[in-house]
């Protein structure tokens, strides 16, 4: 069939994947690809130049330098919160939606509170009273975001609960947890692997947000850090470009690539459906 | 009269191309009631929809389909507006969702109506009950100013079966109007059916006893093909396709010798006889597909109907 | 009554989060390192009585209660929350409350309109982009909206800003409205002031209510009531507006009040950079001032608009669908 649009499907998925492994690769060899030490001092606002591919910022610090250094930060950052977000949401997800009862009761409550919950403005409040370190910061990223995944998961295990082979298993005996562990997560894993990536999307988002206000991890150069400096330290008066638009695009390719790979679900398309009728 | 004539329905999927309909051939006389007879899966539903031309944009259609000889196909969406709800009503299948959730009933029932015959929408409620009153659903009057979700599955088939006959249309299709109904209640779709003067009927359906009651002719799809082409009569007598043999078989009345096996998916079509894993009389002859062997009016695509 | 029910519920919810987060914000500050009246009265008023006025302070300490019991501390906090009394800025020298709300005000004046606005391109666009899905106008409209989506919008508000008001001079560089202006210039100059934040907002969100309508609206041509309505030889456009578009706006409803509370969250990081002092000012300068009563409740006024807007979705889908209200309308 043809394709939909061009963010769907697989090509789209493998498009995103291959820009992640090469962001990834960009932050572990930060230190080989880094042209300058990013906190070097040297002469401020230079215009890109073949000795500054991005030309400097105020202080004169390497802009290229930063960003790739800024990699690190942000992608750790995204993928430590992004990992908690997913287990904690799946394992709120399964048992909520393996055991049902009160059990499903008290987590979904406990899931739809934290759902409604306005999550930067919390996120604000929360680094503002814990200080801004590194693991803080996850933390804060990690309080609401994982309410999204924790319902999606749970609707599929209700599903999965009542399918013949899980019910098989229980009247044979096996434990719950050998169930669940064996039976039921490899089933969700398309939804948690879909999900993850989206959570590392939208933790990196939140991130940036955070340190374009000035509330990121203190002392790091992360995209959203670069870009709050570029503001704030009058690089979008002084015209410089070069030193806004490449963390603003950073952001931007990062965004999508996770997103790319979140969208990839085949979906059961039309005239199937008619068939089954 | 409506004449459908190689008739072949295939959807473009990701996984690639579908046959869902391959070279049907049928005729449905003025005045005359045929029922088409399958599983499900079987392509019924498609060949319905076809004749509506309410395919959806994956489907390849080919053929042609003449209803009073000008080809539906070859209409543009303009002319098939005007033919629908006018010339060729719809009764659409029962389970599902139907009926729009967010319209009161008695609107829904007449809307063909108001949309063609310019009938007031205040007027639309007065037709809806007389033609809900058909049926028995009782309390007509409430019945029109509610919502579909409060019908049960019964009531929504036969609402479904008023919002069909309202046009009076001269050519009919039904898609399994009995399903879901006790056989009090398929009394009444017989009855509605065999009442309606001077329409022609194309009628998808699983019961073979409703077909029975009200068929003229009589269509068998097994897999995407027509295999017999019957009157009812020398059908319920004496059937030639050992498909049909067996499909009359599995009835109650006579035993419900159910069929073993299970017709084959889209993608286990092969050359030989769609039917040849089930079939009790196959031979090795059978290993290419047969034709289609006309004989006057009847068809059966099986080497055993040689007349 | 089902629709009742439903709406009870659902309030009930509502207030359990509204207590959770009262609660959250009680323990928050009596669980930080340091003195409890720091984060009670903010940074800059602690140290200024600390300082220049202990006796003030000790005072304070004890009309919290501070060395009581918890229990009596909870009391405490709970009367002062029934009679609205979230504490004093020293820093603004106003109430707490009154400055939020003030500035909340001028939030919504950019938020309403820019949500709404969203709301109606988000049909214009979708109806069409879900209908004739797949043709070269949706294949082209879907990704460019997804990627405006991808933007973050203060990383869309420099760019706009550096082009419309830095180099091109067209729009005012930040602030709400120029002084010394009343009447109809007032509200032409406000305008003015609001069209670049505006603007940004809307894309924003008009990328999500597109995908949002388009998506619902792709589902639901799928329905078989959908082919029942083309049966009847309904045009088109009977079929798109009386079966496809009140279908399908019926869960975009829900969708544009809900983010009407993400849209409030999300105007902080534009409201610094438009120099718009609404809420996000606000919020940004009460934790560059340590200023923690501020910061506190104006996280719960948000919390609260997110709640109400919530609840408002929840009364419109039960006006709306059938299927919560009664069994059988009367007329």
């Amino acid at each position: 069939m043809k394709q939909r649009n061009l963010l769907q499907g697989r090509a789209a998925a493998v498009t995103g994947m291959v820009l992640l492994l090469l962001i990834l690769l960009v932050a572990v060899f930060a230190p080989a690809l880094a042209p300058y030490d990013p906190w070097a001092m040297g002469t401020p606002y230079l215009p890109p130049s073949s000795e500054h591919l991005l030309g400097t910022n105020d202080i004169g610090q390497d802009i290229l330098s930063e960003l790739i250094y800024g990699t690190r930060v942000s992608m750790f950052i995204g993928v430590c919160a992004a990992l908690i977000t997913t287990i904690i949401g799946t394992a709120v997800g399964v048992l909520a939606g393996y055991f049902g009862g009160i059990v499903d009761h008290i987590l979904m409550a406990v899931t739809n509170v934290v759902i409604v919950v306005p999550s930067l403005p919390l996120t604000v409040v929360l680094v503002a009273y814990l200080q801004a370190g590194l693991w803080n910061i996850i933390i804060a990223l990690c309080v609401t975001a994982w309410a999204g995944t924790a319902r999606l998961i749970r609707a599929q295990v209700m599903q999965l609960r009542q399918q013949p082979f899980v019910q098989l298993e229980r009247t044979l005996g096996m434990g719950n947890g050998y169930i669940m562990l064996v039976h039921i997560l490899p089933n969700v894993s398309g939804i948690i692997l879909t999900r993850g990536a989206l959570s590392v999307a939208s933790a990196m988002l939140s991130e940036a947000s955070l340190s374009f206000l000035g509330l990121g991890a203190l002392g790091q150069k992360s995209w959203g850090a670069i870009l709050n400096n570029a503001f704030f330290r009058n690089g979008v008066v002084n015209n410089c470009w070069w030193w806004y638009y490449p963390p603003i695009l950073c952001i931007c390719v990062c965004v999508v690539a996770f997103m790319l790979i979140g969208s990839w679900d085949d979906r059961r398309s039309r005239g199937q459906n008619l068939l089954a009728m | 009269m409506l004449e459908i004539q190689n008739l072949t329905v295939r959807f473009q999927l990701p996984q690639g191309t579908i046959t869902a309909l391959e070279g049907v051939n049928l005729t449905l006389r003025d005045g005359e009631k045929l029922c088409v007879v399958g599983e499900s899966g079987s392509g019924k539903s498609v060949l319905m929809l076809a004749v509506l031309c309410l395919l959806p944009e994956n489907a390849c259609v080919s053929g042609s389909i003449l209803l009073d000889g000008e080809d539906l196909l070859q209409k543009s969406q303009k002319d098939l507006t005007e033919i629908r709800g006018m010339k060729l009503s719809y009764v659409p299948q029962g389970s599902g969702n139907s009926l729009n959730p967010l319209l009161r009933l008695g609107f829904q029932v007449s809307e063909s109506l108001v949309a063609h015959r310019r009938l007031p929408r205040r007027g639309a409620d007065q037709r809806s009950i007389q033609l809900l009153q058909q049926f028995h659903l009782g309390d007509e009057e409430q019945l029109v100013r509610s919502y579909p979700h409060t019908l049960s599955g019964g009531m929504r088939q036969r609402a479904l079966l008023a919002l069909g006959i309202a046009p009076e249309a001269p050519y009919l299709v039904a898609d399994e109007p009995t399903k879901g109904l006790d056989s009090d209640r398929v009394g009444l779709v017989v009855d509605c059916f065999n009442s309606l003067e001077g329409c022609s009927l194309l009628c998808v359906t699983h019961d073979l006893t409703f077909a029975q009651q009200v068929a003229d002719r009589v269509a068998i799809i097994y897999a995407g093909q027509m295999i017999e082409y019957e009157t009812a009569e020398q059908f319920f007598g004496s059937p030639r396709h050992p498909y049909s043999k067996a499909l009359l078989d599995a009835v109650p009345e006579r035993g419900l010798n159910a069929i073993p096996g299970f017709s084959p998916g889209h993608e286990d079509y092969t050359d030989a006889c769609r039917f040849y894993n089930r079939c009790p009389c196959r031979t090795a002859q059978c290993q290419t597909q047969p034709k289609d062997r006309w004989d006057g009016e009847r068809m059966v695509k099986c080497i055993y109907g040689a007349p | 009554m089902r629709r009742s029910r439903y709406l009870l519920k659902r309030s009930i919810g509502y207030l359990a989060t509204i207590f959770l987060i009262l609660l959250f914000n009680f323990v928050l500050i009596r669980v930080m390192p340091g003195d409890p009246m720091l984060y009670i009265l903010g940074e800059e008023d602690y140290y200024d009585f600390y300082y220049n006025n202990p006796e003030y302070l000790e005072q304070l300490c004890q009309e919290y209660d501070l060395d009581g019991s918890i229990l009596h501390q909870f009391g405490l906090y709970w009367r002062n929350i029934l009679h609205l009394d979230f504490g004093t800025s020293y820093h603004y020298g106003r109430p707490v409350l009154d400055l939020i709300l003030f500035r909340a005000s001028w939030t919504l004046r950019l938020v309403l309109p820019a949500v709404l606005l969203a709301a109606l391109l988000g049909v214009l666009l979708g109806l069409p982009a879900g209908w004739f899905s797949g043709r070269w106008g949706e294949r082209l409209g879907t990704p460019v909206l997804t990627i405006l989506h991808t933007i973050p919008t203060y990383c869309l508000s420099i760019i706009l800003l550096s082009i419309f008001a830095y180099r091109l001079g067209w729009l005012p560089l930040g602030g709400m409205v120029s002084g010394g202006k009343s009447g109809a210039a007032y509200v032409w100059d406000m305008l003015w002031h609001m069209t670049l934040p505006l603007i940004v907002l809307v894309l924003y969100r008009v990328s999500y209510d597109y995908l949002i309508l388009r998506s619902s609206v792709r589902e639901i041509r799928e329905e078989p009531y959908i082919t029942t309505a083309f049966s009847k030889g309904l045009s088109q456009r009977v079929v798109l507006f009386r079966h496809v578009l009140p279908n399908a706006l019926l869960p975009y409803v829900t969708a544009v009040c809900l983010q009407f509370g993400a849209a409030v969250a999300g105007t902080m990081t534009m409201e610094v950079i438009y120099n718009w002092s609404g809420m996000g000012s606000l919020i940004y300068d009460a934790v560059n001032n340590r200023d923690f009563p501020v910061l506190q409740t104006a996280f719960l006024v948000i919390a609260v608009c997110t709640i109400l807007a919530n609840l408002l979705a929840d009364v419109l889908y039960a006006a709306i669908d059938p299927r919560l209200r009664r069994e059988v309308p009367s007329r």
